[in-house]
């Protein structure tokens, strides 16, 4: 009989009840990983035993905000509300904000330092910093990561400058220490995260790096140190921009990189002009436009914008969103696309894009604002003659309803041979709702199933993949209801359309 | 092998204390050692799994049992129709009924789940005990771990200078 191989004998343990220590240390070291990093390195003063396991953890988190005393949330909130009006109430709150600070990182750099000081092998993959670049928190922080990539082999590294209150004389921005590194070591990181501080000078350097995040960058950055990042990093395959600002309204990208995301930034226009391995892009940030270049390998995008303007005075072009060749122009190739336009007032039109979208085989509609014609989604049916799954999740919204688009005769005789299901979230048998799905039981020729749930979610799996999910009470359907779609379907011209209500 | 049940391929496991169990092929691949095995085709007739006694045994194959359908169901769901939520909020139900269980067991279960090399198991005990750690002070774990410390004062002067991080 095949046997499996015998696990190694158990260490002999006195204490019989002490039964986690008698698990095997890589066992404990995996318990550990998932406590966060304070509670686990205070557990090496447990016993003898215990003080080498946390020198071995996958990932430490140093971060100033873990230390913080707690009224020093308030007084930035209260700092916040009262800005600008009562200056002397500014001024205290300021100054108890830097002292606050001053303090915390006196904390920060001593406990930094007894990672320093002592000779104990350390073997950690992950580190992410978070500090105030306030006090003398620049050079111990500067030491720790000479030390950290050099000798505890970190190659997963984040350095985020957490911003400080006004009160500071005001520092020269933190730099990566790019000269604590020893030749060689630069080559060590993989995966590298810069938030709200100066990238290295010589970035071809890091020849190994695969992954760049850029955080917080202030409105100072000139459009160059991104482009920087691009060219100089040959081996990057991810890049996500978060939340950084520019002095340049317009980013233009050329690189190797598969991965794009550009969350929440300043940039105006965005041109993908030569992306050669491009596949998986987001684009969440309120650009107003995105030029697609030579993008041949995308495959998964995400779109999402909040136009929060009122679209009656729009501002003087090009600065609306009112099109969506100003997103999906020159036929982008991707497969799975999520959209997610949303706002108080409906802001897209429902012009006809320049070029389809031939390869488009599953859309979601995320958040559709109940107010917005949900028949808005036909300019990208139509445009997508490959499309078999339209997934479309409709989100509450006081507002009342804007009157619906008037389609034009000729758009009512089109027809979508492919597409299989269409699944809505958050239906509630409107009147546009209604009169869009007569349209998809007329047009979808070979719809195979109807899913309408009242109440459910989308659940996602990353940025570019989801789950449908439906809701976890029962609803209830009347009869009457249920007639009305049945018949709805029998007037199609596939009478045989399995109908899921939830 | 026995066959059983439509043609659904059973497996035999048996324990050292001598306790045999029949379980689907599916059921006995939610553990990855196991699955190494069957695909490598060196499973034909039954399993030995030494060290883990027929108490734990039992209990991880319920576990597995309960997990195993799931799995399937959520596949087939994310491809082409609606997820449920209720089957997964039913799921986290009994698993923290499952892990109702002494000190002793749930260690027992870490190491059986980290030695059969199922996920699910070895995420749903380590989070348990990290549970009952966290939120108590070194004393409390020091008792609830039944540990002796074991440290002459300077030295522990010296391990608590160390991870100075996790007392600021």
């Amino acid at each position: 009989m095949p046997r499996l191989r015998r696990l190694r004998p158990r260490r002999v343990v006195q204490d019989q009840d002490d039964r986690l220590s008698a698990l095997p240390e890589e066992l404990i070291r995996l318990i550990l990983s998932r406590l966060d990093t304070r509670s686990a390195l205070s557990t090496a003063v447990l016993a003898r035993r215990w003080a080498r396991l946390p020198r071995d953890l996958p990932a430490y988190d140093l971060r100033v905000g873990d230390i913080l005393p707690p009224q020093y949330d308030q007084t930035v909130a209260l700092r916040r509300r009262n800005l600008p009006r009562d200056t002397a109430q500014a001024r205290v709150l300021d100054s108890l904000m830097a002292s606050c600070e001053v303090s915390t990182m006196r904390a920060f750099e001593d406990g930094i330092t007894g990672f320093l000081e002592g000779d104990a092998r350390r073997c950690v993959n992950t580190l992410r910093l978070e500090f105030f670049h306030t006090h003398d928190g620049g050079r111990i922080v500067d030491r720790l990561i000479a030390d950290a990539v050099g000798v505890w082999g970190v190659q997963d590294l984040e350095v985020v400058v957490r911003p400080a209150s006004q009160e500071h004389e005001p520092w020269p921005a933190y730099s990566f220490p790019h000269d604590r590194l020893k030749d060689g070591h630069w080559s060590r990181l993989h995966s590298l995260t810069i938030g709200n501080c100066m990238l290295p000078p010589r970035l071809h350097c890091y020849d190994t790096l695969t992954k760049l995040v850029l955080r917080d960058m202030p409105a100072s950055t000139p459009v160059g140190v991104y482009e920087r990042a691009l060219s100089e990093c040959n081996q990057l395959q991810v890049l996500h921009l978060t939340s950084c600002s520019c002095v340049e309204d317009r980013l233009v990208v050329c690189s190797q990189i598969r991965e794009l995301v550009v969350e929440a930034c300043s940039f105006m226009v965005i041109e993908l002009q030569d992306l050669p391995m491009l596949a998986h892009l987001a684009c969440r940030t309120n650009t107003v436009e995105l030029v697609f270049g030579s993008v041949p390998c995308l495959t998964h995008t995400n779109l999402t914008f909040f136009v929060e303007e009122d679209i009656l005075v729009l501002p003087p072009l090009p600065h609306h969103h009112d099109q969506l060749n100003h997103f999906l122009g020159m036929s982008p190739t991707m497969g799975n696309l999520v959209i997610r336009f949303t706002g108080p007032k409906m802001w897209i039109g429902a012009n006809k894009l320049y070029e389809p979208l031939l390869h488009l085989k599953r859309l979601l509609v995320a958040d559709l604002p109940s107010n917005w014609d949900v028949s808005w989604t036909r300019t990208l049916l139509m445009a997508a003659p490959s499309l078999e799954a339209l997934h479309i999740n409709v989100a509450h919204s006081e507002l009342p309803e804007t009157y619906g688009i008037i389609w034009s005769i000729r758009s009512q005789k089109q027809c979508h041979p492919h597409m299989k299901e269409l699944v809505m979230i958050g239906f509630t048998l409107t009147r546009l709702q209604m009169e869009f799905l007569k349209y998809i039981v007329t047009a979808c020729t070979s719809l195979q199933r109807l899913v309408l749930l009242k109440d459910g979610h989308v659940r996602y799996n990353g940025l570019w993949d989801w789950d449908m999910v439906r809701g976890l009470e029962e609803c209830n359907w009347r009869d009457h209801d249920k007639r009305r779609l049945r018949r709805l379907i029998k007037s199609g011209p596939n009478p045989l359309v399995e109908l899921i209500l939830g | 092998m026995a066959t059983r049940e439509a043609g659904k391929k059973m497996i035999m496991l048996k324990s050292p204390d001598g306790m045999e169990f029949e379980v689907e092929e599916a059921v006995a691949m939610e553990s990855q050692t196991i699955r190494k095995m069957i695909e490598d085709d060196c499973a034909d007739t039954a399993i030995l799994i030494p060290n883990i006694n027929s108490k734990i045994l039992s209990r991880v194959i319920e576990y597995c049992n309960k997990h195993v359908p799931t799995t399937g169901a959520t596949g087939a769901a994310a491809s082409d129709t609606v997820a449920p939520a209720a089957l997964a909020e039913d799921l986290k139900i009994w698993d923290a009924e499952f892990i109702k269980v002494n000190r002793a067991t749930r260690f027992d279960l870490i190491q059986a789940a980290s030695y059969l090399n199922i996920k699910g198991l070895l995420d749903l005990t380590s989070q348990t005990t990290i549970d009952t750690i966290s939120d108590n002070s070194l004393e409390e774990i020091r008792s609830f771990l039944s540990t002796k410390n074991d440290y002459l004062p300077e030295e522990e002067q010296t391990i608590r200078r160390e991870n100075q991080w996790a007392f600021q």
